[in-house]
Order: C-alpha cells, then sequence, then structure tokens
C-alpha cells in the first residue's frame, strides 16, 4: 500500500516535470524581438529559414525608415497642435499655414503609402507564387473583417 | 423397495413438525451482519489492486511511463493552442500595422 502511493507519487511528480521541461522548451516567443514578433509570418507561410532570415532582415533594414515617417507625423501633429492653439488664443486662422499643413500631410500620406507598397512588393519577392497568394489572401481578409465590423 | 421405505419413514417424521429454533431470526440477522463487516469498501478493494500491480517493477515503470507520456502530450495541446493563438494575434497585430501605414494619417490635436 505504501509502496503504491510511493510510485504514484513518483509517476505525477515525474509527469509534472516532463510537463514543465517541455512546455518551457517548446512555448511560443514572448519577447519584443523581431524574429518573435515575425514568428507568424514562417509559420503563416511555411517560409525556409533562408526566407525567414531574409524577411527580418528587410523588417530591421526598415526600422530607420519608419522612425523617419513617425518623426515627420510627430512633427504634423505639432503643427496642427500650434495652428489650434492659435485659432483659441487668437480667434484667428492661419490659412496660408493651414494650407502648408495639409500640403504635408497629404505628402506624407503619398510617401507612407508607396514606401509600405514597395516594401511589401520587396518582401513578396523573396516568397513563391503560393506564400505570396496566401500572404495576399491575409491581408485581404483582413480588409474584409474590418470593413464589416466597421 | 427400501427407497420407498426409507421416504416413508421420513414423511411420517415430517408430520411431527419441530419448535423452530427462537434464535433463528437473530443468528440469520447476525451472520449478515458478519459478512458486510467483512467485505471491504469497493474503492478499497480497487485501490489495493492497483496498489499490489504497482508493488511490481514491471507495473511501477508502466505507470511512471505512462505519467511521463501523458504530461508530454497535455504540455504539447497546451504549446500547441498557445502557439495559433499567440500566431493569430501577431499575425493580426502585423496586417493592422501595415494597413494603418498605408492608410492617410488620422492626426489629432494634442495640446
Amino acid at each position: 500500500m505504501k509502496r503504491g502511493i510511493s510510485i504514484i507519487s513518483l509517476g505525477l511528480i515525474a509527469g509534472l516535470i516532463t510537463h514543465g521541461l517541455y512546455y518551457q522548451t517548446f512555448k511560443p516567443c514572448e519577447d519584443e524581438t523581431l524574429e518573435c514578433q515575425l514568428s507568424w509570418i514562417q509559420d503563416y507561410l511555411s517560409l525556409t529559414p533562408d526566407q525567414y532570415e531574409l524577411v527580418v532582415a528587410m523588417h530591421r533594414d526598415r526600422q530607420p525608415e519608419i522612425s523617419a515617417l513617425e518623426n515627420q507625423i510627430h512633427s504634423l501633429e505639432a503643427q496642427l497642435a500650434a495652428l489650434e492653439e492659435e485659432r483659441i488664443e487668437n480667434d484667428r486662422i492661419d490659412f496660408i499655414a493651414f494650407y502648408g499643413y495639409l500640403q504635408e500631410k497629404v505628402n506624407l500620406d503619398k510617401t507612407r503609402e508607396s514606401s509600405t507598397d514597395s516594401f511589401l512588393a520587396k518582401v513578396g519577392s523573396i516568397m513563391s507564387s503560393d506564400q505570396q497568394e496566401r500572404f495576399n489572401d491575409m491581408i485581404r481578409a483582413y480588409e474584409v473583417s474590418t470593413t464589416q465590423g466597421s | 423397495m427400501p427407497d420407498k421405505d426409507k421416504l416413508d419413514l421420513l414423511l411420517e417424521d415430517w408430520q411431527d413438525t419441530p419448535e423452530p429454533d427462537p434464535q433463528l431470526t437473530h443468528r440469520v440477522w447476525s451472520r449478515i451482519a458478519a459478512d458486510d463487516n467483512s467485505r471491504e469498501p469497493l474503492t478499497t478493494n480497487w485501490f489495493n489492486r492497483f496498489s499490489n500491480i504497482l508493488s511490481r517493477p514491471l507495473g511501477a515503470a508502466a505507470f511512471v511511463t505512462a505519467c511521463v507520456v501523458c504530461g508530454i502530450t497535455i504540455a504539447q495541446f497546451r504549446v500547441s493552442y498557445e502557439k495559433q493563438a499567440r500566431t493569430d494575434q501577431l499575425a493580426h497585430d502585423y496586417i493592422q500595422l501595415i494597413k494603418s501605414q498605408q492608410d492617410p494619417i488620422d492626426t489629432e490635436v494634442t495640446r
């Protein structure tokens, strides 16, 4: 009886330890690194290790461009805030400055769109046609879901 | 016919019915109670049998192996489920980010 209880305890402990070790070894990544953030692409599109490395490198290379675009957005926001403050404090709208702001915003929107399109094309160029198709399907599915949701 | 003679004798005896034992009912119930007490509960019985199997080296090894396999199987399901959920979330966030970079800026006045 005592031996039976010991064996049951041993079995349960062995099972729990194995469970913990296996889970720790294979659990999905949770950090904020680019490799982790892009791990889904490899799973979804069945990329080869070489393709995955290239995709990660492309995203890493794009970081400075993204930072520059972010800075431009912040600058535009500050510009708009200054215009708004002037409108409230002086009860006056500087239409020339506002037109300049709108022009800058339109240009920035175009830059962002073309930058993203060319980046997606660049990423797509290292994929097979089947992978590209799946990638485009995902984007289309997202568009449909957001259109239906709104 | 000696057998018939015996039967006749027995039938003759039977006509003189003996008085029933006054302790009969008590003795029957005592025996039933004693039998009930000697019987182990079903769970204890099963546990004892299981314990007996485990006391053998082969049984013990089989049980521990089954526990290990069970642990791995559950961990595999857990990893698979969490990975799928995480992958879906990351994919959703990525496409949302890409789309937001293609859409016009929605500037807000921050004061």
